[in-house]
């Protein structure tokens, strides 16, 4: 019963710890609020499920990530017309700390990350989030550090040159 | 990114801010309590299978399949039966007539059918021969192959026996009990 308690206790921790970042990788991925509550929501439970199985518990975070974001994937190929759904109406970034951003601004950014391979994607997504550094996503995805450099770089490059393009090919019109 | 322009190029930093701003987003303030919730709902919800009782259960079919052999053995013991000497042929090496060896009687040792015993038994089944006539036999045989017996002295199958009496069987002469004469005169005799 006690270790029971103090695995309750542990992954209630966790939980508490974790749910930002999980909410936020999968809202990455589903840009939609209900959605990405939804998944993390499943993503907790069965972590629940197998949390006696994992002896080590630092690698709780990494492990949580990758089960929120191929969750994510799996759900929006299950639910694409509703994620454009959503992207049409312009509710996507209602947190925005920058306050009122212009909707076409937003939509843009998001087609671009969206036109990144998904390796490229999960590892620009996961530095920008919580304002991880290298080494951070490297233990996040379980792969090196200098694998995470090369895919940020590149990540970084198609986005700037995505985006120069779409800012010049729209306000061209 | 409001403040890059059109004719610069975004920066890497630039870039990270956007996509942060973006994903600066927290779950509804009851998220992790509805995670609570869902993972208590699970704790209490009754399972119908669970690992741990594999061991247990395995233990108690095993009990079980030991009692019911058990008691299986115990009431489908057969009633004793006498002892049976299976008649084995001689062996190779006749064994002197005084010393009888246990191999010349393994048959009576190791094949006597003992009382309890439910084995199947491949062999055929023996035949009942007391011990004393099976010895006798076996000494019969290495004597007469040893030559302390002379073969011709035996008695012949039919040497020694008289001439049966030849049967001579009279015949019989049947006389009627009426005479012709005797059954016109109406008398009875």
């Amino acid at each position: 019963m006690k270790i029971d308690d103090d695995l309750a206790r542990d992954f209630d921790g966790l939980l508490v710890e974790c749910s930002s970042l999980a909410f936020r990788v999968a809202f990455s991925v589903l840009r939609h609020r209900q959605d990405a509550e939804d998944v993390t929501q499943e993503a907790f439970a069965r972590a629940h499920t197998k949390f006696r199985q994992l002896r080590d518990r630092q690698r709780f975070r990494s492990w949580l990530v990758r089960m929120v974001w191929r969750m994510a994937l799996d759900r929006r190929r299950a639910d694409r017309r509703r994620t454009a759904r959503e992207l049409e109406r312009g509710e996507l970034n209602a947190a925005s700390a920058a306050g009122a951003a212009p909707d076409e601004r937003v939509a843009m950014l998001w087609e671009a990350i969206d036109a990144l391979p998904d390796k490229l994607r999960q590892a620009i997504v996961l530095a920008s989030i919580e304002g991880h550094d290298v080494t951070e996503v490297a233990a996040l995805l379980g792969i090196p550090p200098g694998t995470v450099k090369s895919r940020l770089f590149l990540a970084r490059q198609r986005l700037k040159e995505q985006l120069q393009w779409m800012n010049t090919g729209r306000t061209a019109r | 990114m409001d403040e890059h322009r059109q004719d610069s190029p975004l920066t890497d930093e630039e870039v990270d801010r956007a996509i942060g701003e973006l994903l600066d987003v927290e779950p509804s303030p009851d998220f992790v309590a509805r995670v609570r919730t869902r993972i208590d709902g699970e704790r209490i919800a009754p399972r119908w299978f669970d690992w741990r009782l594999v061991p247990v259960s395995a233990a108690i079919a095993s009990l079980l399949v030991i009692v019911v052999v058990w008691s299986a053995g115990k009431n489908g013991e057969p009633p004793p039966q006498p002892q049976a000497v299976s008649v084995a042929p001689a062996p190779p090496e006749p064994a002197k007539p005084t010393a009888v060896t246990p191999q010349a009687v393994n048959a009576g040792t190791a094949d006597v059918a003992a009382p309890g015993r439910n084995e199947p038994n491949e062999a055929p089944p023996a035949v009942l021969v007391s011990r004393a006539e099976v010895e006798g036999l076996r000494y019969f045989v290495s004597a007469l192959r040893e030559g302390r017996l002379d073969a011709n002295a035996l008695p012949s199958e039919s040497g020694d026996l008289e001439e049966p009496m030849p049967i001579v069987i009279e015949p019989i002469t049947v006389e009627p009990l009426l005479s012709a004469g005797d059954t016109q005169s109406g008398e009875l005799q």
